[in-house]
């Protein structure tokens, strides 16, 4: 079992990154007659902000030694937090300078000195980014033309930050500030070009080829992929990666998923994703990649694995496509005859909605899995579980010394949420309860 | 859970940084001082004492003194710039009205004398080294 990393360090490192601009302006002040208060905590505003926007790059980077120790989620979690509060400083930082005379001049991209212009672009670039990911759903944004405005807007925003904080030549003028502004910048542009550039080209020459894509009904497709000759590809169960769709992984459309097949090592290397059409990728180009196709994979991601945690049993409660990591989990832990007691609650509509029946009915003689299937809207006739899982059923199905068993939690968000919420209130602790949410946007 | 401690993270950090912009603000401000009256740069054109100072904390965020220098020059009537400018400022930035005369007669003799030049926002950084 892999130890979990200090927050602490972590933290601290990324508020010095935030405040270093800051702290330099301070030290090398080169204001010599007084001014507003109030003005000078607004320019605090803006250089922290510049500092968090340009974390905010690193945090979506998917830079290895970054990403490993909390998960991808935690990091986009993290991403869409920090992006929030951007926002607010970069609204208070123009609205606040009200107090020194720069009105709604400030706001304006179109005009006025070119000082202002830049800030007001840089301004409006962050709401824009900031709104659409907040209301992607409301505003029928589809996915693909939001990770372009993301992307496009986030440069353009860092772009006209730097320019405005150039033209403006206030804290600036001082050299070291000017010099941490660019190494800034260039800290972003050399991000950017290692997952937009090199990443990409590191891919290309690793192809992966569709080798199956069956559909499993439930509006479910099985696609497997087999990597290139000589290629292995470790994971661990429960991990996910990115697939890459396009005729190159350069500016190719991709998607999180979890990967579904088990991590113990196959002869073949292949590994399986199960895909639910929930949209014009799912729904269209999945179920058009036909064996023989060429895709990428990049990966793998994320801390929701067993493999990381040391339960003396588990608890694994799918909801619809959340059964996905669930099956990598039970085949890795039977490959490797890991006889640790399992409790799978698989949530669906109904038997129509269930994918992988035979296999986890098969798993029940290589594991010491008890499986219960809990319906929203089941047949006549059913006898098992119903509705949603609640405390009561997992009191009922829980063995009566369940202490030490880890939970994962997969499925729709308010599912989750809801179920941490249960979890805990029946007394699981809270570091034995683990979660992936991407559906962030 | 994950999601729990970085919303929480988030949370603290937030603290974090406000208390950081207020503190800046503060501290930036604590060694400052008013700086001494301009020095006279032609005789035929004396700048007001404290006018470029005071442009320097009101205007030269976002203006640069060499652009208006420019327009003061080329203008065919300055006594019409100079009336212009005063209605103008009567309703743009904060400045008093006294200390918009006075910035706009600083401007006028800066012009007319070649006075020092201020970068919008870096004020008197040759005051501030020492040089004249």
């Amino acid at each position: 079992m892999r130890k979990r990393p200090a927050p602490f360090p972590w933290v601290a490192g990324y508020a010095a990154i935030a405040l270093l601009p800051l702290l330099a302006a301070l030290a090398g002040d080169p204001f010599v007659s007084t001014r507003s208060w109030v003005t000078d905590v607004s320019v605090g505003f803006g250089f922290i902000a510049f500092g968090l926007l340009v974390l905010q790059f690193g945090l979506v980077s998917r830079f290895g030694p970054a990403s490993q120790p909390f998960g991808s989620d935690a990091l986009m979690q993290a991403h869409r937090g920090m992006g929030i509060l951007v926002l607010a400083f970069v609204v208070v930082h123009p609205a606040v300078l009200a107090d020194s005379g720069v009105g709604w001049s400030a706001w304006n991209p179109f005009g006025g000195a070119p000082a202002l212009q830049t800030g007001a672009v840089a301004a409006w670039a962050t709401i824009v980014i900031v709104v659409t990911s907040l209301a992607r759903r409301r505003l029928h944004l589809r996915y693909e033309w939001w990770q372009v405005i993301h992307l496009t807007g986030a440069v353009v925003v860092i772009v006209a930050a730097v320019a405005h904080m150039t033209l403006l030549a206030g804290y600036t003028a001082s050299t070291p500030v000017r010099l941490i502004v660019w190494a800034y910048a260039a800290l972003v542009l050399a991000l950017l070009a290692r997952y937009r550039l090199y990443r990409p080209f590191q891919l290309a020459r690793h192809p992966w080829t569709v080798a199956a894509n069956d559909d499993l009904g439930g509006s479910t497709r099985l696609l497997r992929l087999r990597p290139a000759i000589g290629r292995t590809f470790r994971f661990q169960p429960g991990q996910f990666a990115w697939l890459l769709t396009g005729r190159t992984p350069l500016f190719s459309e991709q998607h999180p998923l979890s990967i579904a097949s088990s991590a113990a090592a196959r002869r073949d290397g292949d590994i399986e994703f199960a895909v639910k059409s929930l949209g014009d990728w799912s729904g269209t180009t999945v179920p058009a990649l036909a064996p023989g196709r060429s895709v990428w994979v990049d990966g793998p991601f994320g801390a929701f694995t067993p493999d990381r945690v040391d339960g003396r049993g588990f608890v694994l409660i799918a909801g619809g496509i959340g059964i996905a990591p669930m099956r990598s989990m039970l085949h890795t832990l039977a490959d490797r005859g890991d006889r640790r007691p399992i409790v799978l609650f698989y949530a669906a509509s109904d038997w129509s909605r269930v994918v992988f029946r035979e296999e986890i009915e098969a798993l029940k003689g290589r594991l010491a899995l008890e499986v219960i299937y809990v319906f929203e809207r089941p047949e006549p006739g059913w006898t098992g579980e119903r509705g949603f899982v609640t405390a009561d059923m997992l009191r009922r199905h829980l063995p009566a010394d369940w202490s030490g068993y880890d939970a994962f939690v997969c499925g729709p968000l308010p599912m989750m949420t809801a179920l941490e919420r249960i979890l805990l209130a029946i007394g699981m602790p809270a570091n034995r309860i683990h979660t992936e949410r991407f559906q962030m946007v | 859970m994950t999601h729990v401690t970085v919303t929480r993270v988030v949370v603290a950090l937030t603290g974090v940084f406000i208390a950081a912009a207020l503190a800046f603000g503060w501290l930036a401000n604590r060694g400052a001082r008013e700086p001494e009256p301009a020095p006279v740069v032609s005789e035929t054109a004396p700048v007001p004492p404290g006018g470029l100072a005071l442009f320097e904390r009101h205007c030269g965020m976002c203006h640069e003194s060499a652009d208006l220098r420019d327009r003061i020059r080329a203008a065919p009537d300055r006594e019409a710039l100079r009336r212009q400018w005063l209605d103008f400022l009567s309703s743009h930035g904060d400045a008093s009205e006294e200390e918009d005369r006075t910035i706009v007669e600083a401007l006028m003799a800066g012009a007319m004398g070649g006075g020092r030049v201020f970068r919008p926002g870096a004020g008197s950084l040759s005051h501030r080294a020492g040089t004249p």
